[in-house]
């Protein structure tokens, strides 16, 4: 074939051959395709008018392209069903509202998490945790208080037998 | 002068419903254009626009503008398409030879119609069109129907450019042989 003699002199490079193309097509055929969509650099488009000028077969393969592009263009541009754009503006507000509460989801889950764990604290928190803290334990003050009430000269044992006695008779704090 | 592509999708991006309305006004009747001459469907047409749009407003986060929002918003209802094509075909009733049939009829009926009736043999375009491949289907909608380059559609289809070259070629023969009588 005469084209196959001219491929050494021409910057358009064929496809490398992987097995697809059918044994006798033009090494330059699938280069035609580019070239009718005006995808190929101005070079490469001279080179090819060259080969073409000497191929048959490329060249009707380009005759064959312009007809099949110019039958697919007049296919009927889909005409819009009634009512589309409505449906489609609906559609799209569904879905950001559904995207924000998406968003929002996990936002709400930890804020319940907490409150249901501050909840349960607060449960299980003694109820003397939340009054006025006092200036010591029960017990000190009772000591304070027998102290001030006992003979300056009274040791440990017998402040320690009075506040018993106090508890037992009922003079003294229950707390 | 109103607002470009990109302002919208940022400001959509930012959480004015508004401007991503204004996309869909701007865009949909297209990508339904586009999902139409995939599917072949007007129904399968309008879910999956209606889902690509609901898709790309959640995935607006990821969209950085590297693209253009027109090849974005394609590239998604062309995926979408794509699924929807698979899930017909996991549930359809008949068969891929069937699909394969009803290609084969309506390529007879385009070459039987004639010159004549030539306007009716067009709807049946979209039916040859439906026995092509996915991936050759979607290289021939977005080059012929849609006027789209070659880095464009390598963009939305996410293949690189040579892959789009050699698939159109042999779409394009494809097509040749469904069509052949019809065409001179």
């Amino acid at each position: 074939m005469k084209h196959t003699e001219d491929h050494s002199d021409h910057s358009v490079r064929p496809y490398p051959g992987r097995g697809e193309q059918p044994a006798l097509e033009c090494p330059f055929a699938p280069r035609v395709s580019a070239y009718h969509d005006g995808e190929l650099a101005v070079a490469a488009c001279q080179d090819l008018e060259r080969h073409m000028a000497q191929c048959p077969s490329c060249s009707e393969q380009l005759k064959h392209l312009r007809s099949l592009s110019q039958l697919i263009v007049q296919a009927p541009s889909a005409a819009l069903p009634d009512g589309f754009f409505q449906r489609l503006h609906v559609g799209v507000g569904s879905a950001r509202r559904q995207a924000i509460v998406r968003m929002a989801w996990p936002a709400l889950a930890a804020a319940a998490s907490l409150l249901i764990a501050f909840s349960v604290l607060l449960w299980q928190t003694p109820a003397a945790w939340g009054r006025p803290a006092e200036k010591g334990e029960l017990w000190e003050i009772a000591v304070a208080s027998l102290n001030a009430q006992a003979p300056a000269d009274a040791g440990p044992e017998e402040l320690l037998t009075q506040l018993i006695v106090k508890g037992l008779s009922g003079e003294g704090t229950h707390e | 002068m109103g607002a470009t592509d990109l302002e919208l999708a940022r400001r959509a991006r930012q959480g004015d419903d508004e401007a991503f309305h204004e996309l869909v006004d701007r865009h949909g009747a297209r990508l339904y254009g586009l999902a139409f001459s995939l599917l072949g469907n007007a129904a399968d047409a309008e879910d999956v626009v209606q889902e690509a749009l609901s898709g790309a407003l959640q995935g607006l986060r990821g969209f950085e503008g590297r693209s253009s929002v027109k090849t974005w918003l394609s590239s998604i209802v062309v995926r979408q398409a794509a699924k929807c094509h698979r899930t017909r075909a996991r549930h359809r009733v008949v068969s891929l030879d069937q699909l394969q049939e009803d290609a084969v009829r309506a390529t007879s009926a385009l070459q039987a119609e004639g010159v004549a009736a030539r306007s009716n043999a067009r709807l049946d375009i979209l039916s040859v069109l439906q026995g092509l491949s996915p991936e050759h289907r979607e290289v021939v909608v977005l080059r012929e129907m849609e006027g789209r380059t070659y880095d464009e559609i390598a963009e939305i289809l996410a293949v690189p450019r040579g892959t789009v070259e050699s698939r159109l070629h042999r779409a394009r023969q494809e097509l040749r042989n469904r069509l052949k009588g019809y065409l001179p």
